[in-house]
């Protein structure tokens, strides 16, 4: 984590409207390379816009979004994807007719057939009882991946059958597996019991430290937020108020002010 | 072998079938088109130019119905890709309509008359069931592959797979096109069956049958249609020969009894399904088949449960 080093991701004055609403009013910005960045807020604060922006579901109205120093604005969503932005949603939005590990194939889809044509004829033109190279090398992918989640036992399961903390966790595989640079992690933690939250507490740092992923994290739950994020971003009604070390951040007056209300509810 | 109505019920059936896989391959994106009826006519008409005005052979002209439906199909498949539901019903609906005026209009296909002596093919039926055999291949080949999986991710949640990387125009694009060429091509085939089409051959009605074949037999698997038309195809034929399984009981176990006696002649007069009430039973049996299983008859899930249990638990 030098100071040197490029930032990854880096927003310049990025505004969203919704009629005459401001979601996102003038944000700046920048994600260092290989941390978890948490972006907090009240609700309405615009985190999920941000993160909607970000991976290319709207456009914004102002500002400009770079990734790896190249500006990304006129990129379509599913090009950053392949470029390495990939995403969860906070309202969990599985392939539900697919299972888990067709989940996961799927973000693995983009990468391996950047063309139309590619991704036909690895359909129809080869021999008709096998599965082919690709086909295999992308469950053995989805596979390891579900494994290092330890959702592997799921693999034949329809997602819509699965437990809900295990839901969030097929969002984070099927995300691992566009292999991204960058993760933006929707709400991961919400909804899941203080055990699951510890797991994901740890899956999180793995991520981190062993596979070199930057994570940008919106997360209601202060614990997990604090104790694991190197760097935080505060939005409140779409402005940035403060941003810092967590500790920093959770003395900022401003802070505590908009949106923790007290010292001692921390 | 078979007689010239078996044949006839066969090739009509294969057409039929033809022209619900055409419908599949979009719905399987998620787009849902009225406007097969309209590329069959396409498919027709082009291919009923070649053959009938230009005097080439039928393998050409089967071959343009695909080409030319398919360019077509990539034209409306445009304006189709930012509409989705009933507006994309709308759209295609409309696309259809325009196909039935130019047919109605072209002075050079015969216009209100209808494109009139098409060259009859003898052999249709083996043309038929070898693009049936080539779209199964095709179909069978896709659902165990990766494009397969994506399209299912889109028909799921668009915006999801796109940000997962999913390049759904050109996906959403390619099986509208495809689906079209293969209407095109049960268009041409229906053409030089019957040596005759019109504006009215095409119409709303085809379209209809052709959304229900797939809506009834399931839109998650290539076998949904396939059950679809062949229940449906056959289900008005089945019910015209009712009565003749009824008189296979013998006369003695219905003299038992009064009651019995009774229940069996309004029982044989009630089935009598010569006429129009064939269809209110249609009907009726379309609307019990929706509210007993609206995913249709048969799944996916279904399908892979059904394919553990012949392969054993090993996955």
């Amino acid at each position: 984590m030098s100071a040197a080093a490029a930032p990854i991701l880096e927003l310049h004055g990025i505004t969203k409207m919704f009629g005459g609403f401001t979601a996102l009013s003038d944000v700046h910005f920048s994600v260092e390379e290989k941390v978890i960045h948490a972006v907090i807020g009240p609700n309405g604060a615009g985190k999920t816009t941000l993160f909607n922006v970000i991976s290319g579901m709207f456009g914004a109205e102002g500002g400009s979004l770079a990734f790896k120093g190249q500006a990304i604005d006129r990129i379509k969503p599913h090009q950053r994807a392949n470029m390495g932005i990939a995403r969860t949603f906070q309202n969990i939005r599985l392939f539900e007719d697919l299972s888990v590990l067709e989940n996961v194939q799927v973000s693995q889809h983009g990468r391996h057939f950047r063309t139309i044509w590619s991704a036909v004829s690895q359909a129809i033109f080869h021999a008709p009882f096998s599965k082919g190279s690709q086909e295999i090398e992308m469950e053995d992918y989805a596979m390891e991946l579900l494994e290092f989640l330890g959702i592997a036992h799921a693999r034949n399961t329809n997602a819509a059958d699965l437990a809900f903390g295990e839901r969030r966790l097929v969002e984070i595989a099927r995300a691992l597996a566009a292999n991204p640079a960058i993760m933006l992690l929707d709400e991961p933690a919400a909804g899941m019991n203080p055990a699951e939250t510890e797991n994901l507490d740890e899956i999180l740092t793995r991520l981190r430290d062993e596979k070199n992923i930057t994570i940008l994290l919106v997360e209601h739950d202060m614990n997990l937020v604090m104790g694991l994020s190197d760097y935080v971003t505060v939005l409140n009604f779409g402005e940035k108020i403060a941003e810092g070390k967590p500790d920093e951040v959770q003395n900022d007056p401003d802070v505590i002010a908009a949106y923790l209300g007290t010292d001692e509810e921390l | 072998m078979l007689d010239a109505y078996q044949e006839s019920l066969l090739i009509f059936f294969g057409i039929n079938l033809i022209a619900a896989f055409s419908f599949y391959l979009p719905f399987k994106t998620g787009q849902v088109s009225l406007g097969q009826a309209g590329f069959m006519g396409v498919g027709a008409y082009a291919a009923g130019i070649i053959t009938t005005k230009l005097g080439l052979n039928f393998p050409l002209g089967l071959f343009t119905s695909a080409i030319v439906a398919g360019i077509v199909g990539l034209m409306v498949g445009f304006p189709a890709l930012r509409i989705k539901g009933i507006y994309l019903l709308l759209l295609t609906l409309g696309f259809g309509q325009i196909v039935q005026v130019v047919a109605l209009t072209w002075d050079y296909t015969g216009a209100h008359n209808g494109f009139q002596s098409i060259p009859k093919q003898k052999d249709v039926i083996y043309y038929i069931y070898g693009v049936l055999v080539f779209i199964i291949m095709f179909f069978w080949r896709l659902e165990r592959s990766s494009l397969g999986r994506a399209m299912v991710a889109i028909h799921t949640d668009e915006d999801a797979a796109e940000v997962m990387g999913i390049d759904i125009v050109r996906i959403k694009l390619f099986a509208f096109s495809v689906g079209a060429a293969f209407a095109g091509m049960a268009g041409c085939l229906f053409a030089h069956m019957t040596t005759y089409v019109d504006s009215l051959t095409f119409g709303i009605l085809l379209a209809v049958n052709i959304l229900m074949f797939v809506v009834v037999g399931g839109g998650s698997t290539f076998i949904g249609p396939i059950v679809g038309t062949t229940v449906l195809y056959f289900l008005p034929e089945t019910l015209r020969t009712l009565r003749e399984w009824m008189e296979l009981v013998p006369i003695e176990w219905t003299e038992s009894s009064e009651l019995l006696t009774q229940g069996y002649d309004w029982l044989y007069e009630f089935l009598d399904f010569e006429n129009e009430k064939r269809w209110i039973a249609y009907a009726l049996i379309l609307i019990l088949m929706m509210i007993w299983r609206p995913q249709g008859l048969v799944s996916r899930d279904q399908l892979k449960r059904l394919g553990r249990r012949f392969v054993g638990a090993k996955s």
